[in-house]
């Protein structure tokens, strides 16, 4: 049985592993800094940094107001910021929401999931349903596209149940978003799909906005994006296999790597044998 | 593709709206019942000020096959309302069904039920997140209105009723 555990990107695991105790309850580290700063009674939570409340915010005039009584709410704006100079670092290295499926999609054999890559774009649907979740809260019904299917509030009941031992939480299961965020997010699009970022890849609204600024980014002199060298690739399909989200696509005896999807996770440049991928500066 | 997706979505999301852990604000202190709140944000949803009636014909499946018979309500918006500044106490009233009460707040006493921060006026409580759990027991099962009743809000140093917000559960 082989798994889809290729040469190990450690640091990048690690990583992970900091994103859960930076930002999701019970440890919530940086909200609880926060707030011990700002004074503040309420309860350190991966709520704390919201990210899909703040896009809504964004499109619906709230975000102002929003960002006053926390500031740890101008991630919405530091996050692009920082995709467009060094490319969505959050997405590939911290974003626990990401990060959890997609580490546990690792684990899955190979014949077992499904694989979608090459077959459809995931950046036309992600700029889809991005287009919708804006459209969404311009018209003032945010909120049934927002925090009913919010992916992060399903995560953090499960890092909680695990570290709290709690394994009935009925954050989850007294809704059927819920349920359902639960089951898509973790499972068909998490856990049995190639790469395990299947929400990322097409229902994420902070990572399209990411995307997007990564996308114009990499098109300025200075700024950190993931490179091929042509004259080094023998087409070996290896950063193929290990990306995942499916950035990394065939083309005309090369590759070519879709800045819509790429998330600067470096899976692909630890993969390749041949040292044809790098993360450089333009 | 993800846009019709993600409208299927949110019109799901909008038809569990009044069955599943069902929103709501309310407003203290408010002499009128008029003031004191409804369904949704402050305002409403859509600007339309509605009264919390949970209708459990109305759950979606999934919470019907994996939870049912718990019934979740919450609110994020207590608005102090007022010209000065309380500690508040909460209250179910009427309620003999058991209720779990789950709050964010580092500054709520699950024993007294109460926000022990004051509120200050024109503000509301800030990071909150309030959640109840009706456990609805069998002999409730097949009534037509399974609780009638509200919340109140108290003033916790002087036990005077600052606010009452009508909350029904029903299954038709």
């Amino acid at each position: 049985m082989r798994l889809g555990l290729g040469k190990k990107n450690w640091i990048r695991y690690l990583f992970f592993l900091i994103g859960i105790f930076l930002f999701v309850s019970p440890f919530a580290l940086l909200a609880r800094f926060a707030y011990l700063i700002l004074d503040s009674a309420s309860k350190p939570s991966i709520h704390s940094t919201c990210l899909r409340m703040t896009v809504e915010w964004i499109f619906s005039g709230r975000l102002f107001e929003a960002v006053i009584s926390n500031p740890l709410y101008l991630a919405v704006i530091v996050l692009p910021i920082i995709a467009f100079f060094f490319g969505p670092l959050w997405c590939g290295w911290l974003c626990p929401a990401g990060s959890i499926p997609e580490s546990l999609s690792r684990l899955v054999p190979r014949r077992a999931k499904i694989d979608l890559s090459g077959k459809i774009n995931p950046a036309a649907i992600r700029y889809g349903y991005f287009a919708g979740f804006a459209l969404f809260a311009i018209i003032g019904l945010g909120f049934t596209v927002c925090c009913y299917w919010c992916n992060f509030a399903v995560m953090e009941k499960i890092v909680e149940d695990i570290f709290l031992l709690n394994l009935w939480d009925l954050g989850i299961w007294a809704y059927s978003t819920g349920i359902i965020t639960l089951v898509f997010w973790l499972v068909i699009l998490g856990v049995i799909l190639k790469g395990g970022r299947g929400w990322c890849n097409f229902a994420c609204p902070i990572g399209a906005i990411q995307s997007l600024a990564h996308v114009v980014g990499s098109r300025v002199r200075g700024t950190f994006r993931i490179a091929h060298d042509e004259s080094k690739c023998d087409n070996c399909g290896s950063c193929m296999e290990a990306c995942p989200t499916w950035a990394v696509t065939s083309s005309k005896n090369s590759v070519k790597i879709n800045r819509h999807v790429c998330i600067v996770c470096k899976e692909c440049v630890v993969a390749c044998r041949r040292g044809a991928l790098g993360y450089l500066r333009s | 593709m993800g846009f019709i997706s993600l409208s299927l979505g949110g019109f799901y999301s909008l038809s569990i709206l009044t069955s599943e852990m069902v929103h709501f604000h309310i407003n203290f202190p408010a002499a009128d019942r008029e003031k004191a709140g409804g369904l949704g944000p402050p305002g409403g949803f859509g600007g339309r000020l509605q009264p919390v009636v949970v209708n459990l014909a109305k759950e979606g499946m999934p919470k019907r096959a994996c939870c049912p018979w718990i019934v979740g309500i919450s609110t994020h918006w207590i608005t102090n309302i007022g010209e000065k500044a309380y500690t508040i106490r909460l209250e179910l009233v009427n309620c003999s069904i058991p209720v779990d009460w789950s709050c964010s707040l580092s500054t709520w006493n699950p024993k007294t039920k109460a926000i022990t921060q004051e509120v200050l006026p024109h503000q509301s409580v800030s990071g909150l997140s309030l959640d109840w759990y009706f456990h609805i027991p069998p002999e409730l099962r097949n009534v037509e209105v399974i609780y009638d009743g509200g919340l109140s809000i108290v003033d916790a140093q002087t036990g005077e009723n600052l606010s009452f917000l009508p909350i029904k559960i029903v299954l038709r």
